[in-house]
């Protein structure tokens, strides 16, 4: 069984140190991204080559980083490192370079923010990076669940960042919605003591396959759901919460959505941003429609 | 819990199927040449480039005209894969999930777009999942789908991910495999790292430069006894244990002993159930880079002694990138089917730092019951995979 143990977000607000929760109640939404102070996380000495994306993932690693040894370290990412593919590819293309750094080549390729993490914290396990679109994250997740079974102490996370001309690619993945930048890391071990909350289930389907398992497994009266999408088929006869709205739209956000999942689970709130709770919540699902035809679904109890 | 393998499909410049593979392997013949099919590099490069335009290759792939505009990447994933799934069907008994491997998904496209100077709609064709979604939504496999991408290992830990799917009963059949083609972020992005040999490249050799790129797709379908009872296809080889482990060395190179590369290896090793003495062949990393060569050379004199019998494929073929560990799996498997191994070509001069020498010659009529693959990648990611008859 896959637990979580720790959680940390780098968004709008500072969710860093405040978790998500208590920016969305104060309504002190952001509307970019807040970075942490870096400094206070990271040795300065490999902050100054590391790019945003990395230095991401990396804070957010070593936040959730526990006394015990870190076995796996698993990365979702729709996209990696958009500034330095657009650096590298300007530069290629740009006839009056001729000799390229290779710098933004190295900071492009998806795996450098897993190599990165397991490079600065001396980690020597089992290391992966997921890539399926919107759907990234629930692969590395999924994952995640699988060394769970098999005795491992897991980092997973997931990390996307937009850079400015990007708004074609918005409306590719159903949003109007400008990219943002965001990232969202858990540890998750096999271990139930002290934890947050329970993994119980980890789902890519078609919606028609995904609209029958919610009928079938959703109960209002206890059960809450929570979506990355305002328009969410279920949400017209299920109240619902929708992340994306804190989070802003980026590929690995169901990340995030999870999160804000934990948090409803260990807090003790009747409503939230008009959605009204369960006096005792006993599951959460976490819906994903951003891919074209694809449903995520992460179930998860206490 | 036995994984079988039960189907495969391979594209790449030594050939368009599982056969060519094979005639070109046991021929010693090299695809690798000038690279001629994208326009404007700056320099001439040597590569395994298949020499079929995206128009001759989506014929191939769809058998008429495809009015839609592909990535060559898919293009290739999608011919491989039609081989490697065959006659199989989708079935309610069988839980069939698809996992990809891909570090360029839609790059080339990108790269097209940008040139007429559209700027920024590109990076729609970036994400690498595009593959997988295209494969998924071809074969009809609507139960669970990913893409790995972790550099060069990635098709390696594409099977990895596939194989420990079905020891934990997650999954039944697997249609997994990745696909890279060559484009110009790729080419100069390894030649800006001063890692690619303006000359044929020579793993394991004392002069070695560098690698060469190449381009090439393959796919395996992997199946449980359940399954298999189903299909009634018939087994061609086992996955037998693998591993993950990472060098946490360097961003791009390996570490000098090679210690992930000894620790995927023994970490696939412990999870066969194997020893060293088991294994008759390893197909190295073997990317002809001067810090590869070192660094898995003495990984595997360390773990497997003098006497081991291992090559690299890649002068064959090129350096793959994500689809190396999984066109290296299909030449292991052609070394059992066949009892060869098949040689390190254009090597001369051995290297002073090991006590080991790859295989340089074809051996043929030698037992081959169990091989080791190696796939190495950038963030110091090392994946290993065993197979058996």
């Amino acid at each position: 069984m896959a637990f979580i143990h720790k959680y940390s977000t780098i968004s709008k607000g500072n969710t860093f140190n405040q978790g998500i929760i208590d920016c969305c109640i104060n309504s002190k939404i952001a509307t970019d991204i807040t970075h942490p102070d870096y400094k206070d996380v990271i040795a300065g000495i490999n902050l100054r080559r590391m790019s945003v994306i990395v230095k991401m993932g990396l804070a957010n690693t070593i936040k959730c980083s526990s006394k015990n040894k870190i076995d796996a370290i698993v990365v979702a990412t729709g996209l990696a490192s958009l500034h330095n593919s657009e650096l590298f590819l300007s530069a290629l293309l740009d006839p009056r370079q001729h000799i390229l750094s290779p710098t933004p080549f190295v900071n492009s390729v998806h795996n450098t923010i897993s190599g990165e993490i397991a490079l600065h914290t001396q980690n020597k396990g089992y290391n992966i990076t997921y890539s399926q679109g919107s759907l990234s994250f629930e692969g590395a997740l999924l994952d995640s669940i699988l060394l769970t079974k098999e005795g491992k102490n897991v980092i997973v996370g997931g990390v996307d960042e937009a850079i400015p001309p990007l708004d074609n690619l918005s409306a590719k993945i159903k949003s109007k919605e400008k990219l943002t930048t965001g990232s969202t890391f858990f540890n998750v071990s096999p271990n139930k003591n002290g934890s947050l909350a329970e993994i119980v289930n980890c789902i890519i389907t078609k919606e028609k396959k995904a609209n029958y398992y919610i009928t079938d497994n959703f109960n209002s009266n206890e059960d809450v759901l929570i979506s990355g999408h305002s328009t969410c088929n279920h949400s017209k006869k299920i109240n619902t919460l929708n992340y994306s709205k804190f989070s802003g739209i980026f590929m690995s956000n169901p990340a995030f959505g999870l999160q804000l999942a934990v948090e409803l689970l260990n807090a003790n709130i009747t409503e939230l941003d008009g959605c009204k709770l369960p006096s005792k919540i006993k599951r959460i699902f976490i819906i994903n429609h951003a891919s074209k035809n694809d449903i995520g679904i992460i179930i998860l109890r206490k | 819990m036995s994984i079988s393998i039960t189907g495969l499909g391979i594209v790449s410049a030594i050939g368009m199927n599982l056969d060519e593979n094979l005639n070109s392997l046991q021929n010693l013949k090299s695809g690798i040449s000038n690279i001629d099919l994208i326009n404007e590099l700056q320099e001439n490069f040597l590569g395994g480039e298949i020499k079929l335009t995206n128009q001759e290759l989506s014929l191939i792939a769809f058998g008429k005209d495809q009015p839609e505009v592909l990535p060559r990447s898919l293009l290739l994933s999608l011919i491989a894969a039609k081989q490697a799934w065959g006659e199989n069907n989708i079935s309610p008994k069988i839980k069939t999930v698809i996992i990809g491997a891909t570090t360029v998904g839609g790059m080339d496209l990108v790269e097209k777009i940008l040139e007429k100077d559209v700027r920024i709609q590109l990076l729609a064709h970036n994400p690498s999942g595009i593959i997988t979604d295209y494969l998924a939504d071809y074969f009809h496999l609507d139960e669970f789908k990913t893409t790995i991408s972790t550099a060069c290992s990635s098709a390696a830990n594409a099977i990895i991910l596939g194989s420990r799917m079905i020891k934990n009963g997650l999954a039944d059949r697997v249609l997994v495999g990745g696909g890279d083609a060559l484009t110009k972020f790729t080419v100069n992005g390894f030649n800006s790292l001063r890692i690619y040999d303006t000359d044929f490249c020579k793993p394991f050799d004392n002069n070695r430069k560098g690698l060469n790129l190449g381009e090439a797709a393959a796919y395996i379908v992997l199946e449980n006894k359940k399954s298999m009872a189903i299909t009634k296809n018939k087994k061609v080889a086992s996955i037998l244990g693998w591993g993950n482990a990472n060098d946490a060395y360097h961003q791009t190179a390996s570490s000098p002993n090679g210690e992930g590369a000894q620790k995927a290896m023994q970490l696939a090793l412990d999870e066969a159930k194997l020893s060293s003495k088991d294994i008759d062949y390893i197909n190295a990393h073997g990317t002809a880079t001067p810090n590869n060569d070192l660094s898995e050379g003495r990984a595997i004199e360390k773990l497997f002694g003098q006497k081991q019998l291992f090559s690299s494929t890649k002068a064959f073929t090129g350096h793959t990138l994500a689809a190396a560990g999984i066109i290296e799996l299909i030449y292991s498997i052609l070394s059992i089917k066949n009892n060869t191994i098949f040689p390190t070509l254009n090597h001369n001069a051995l290297m002073p730092e090991l006590k080991i020498t790859p295989v340089t010659n074809i051996i043929e009529n030698i037992t081959v019951n169990t091989v080791l693959s190696n796939s190495f990648g950038f963030g110091g990611n090392n994946a290993t995979i065993i197979i058996g008859k």
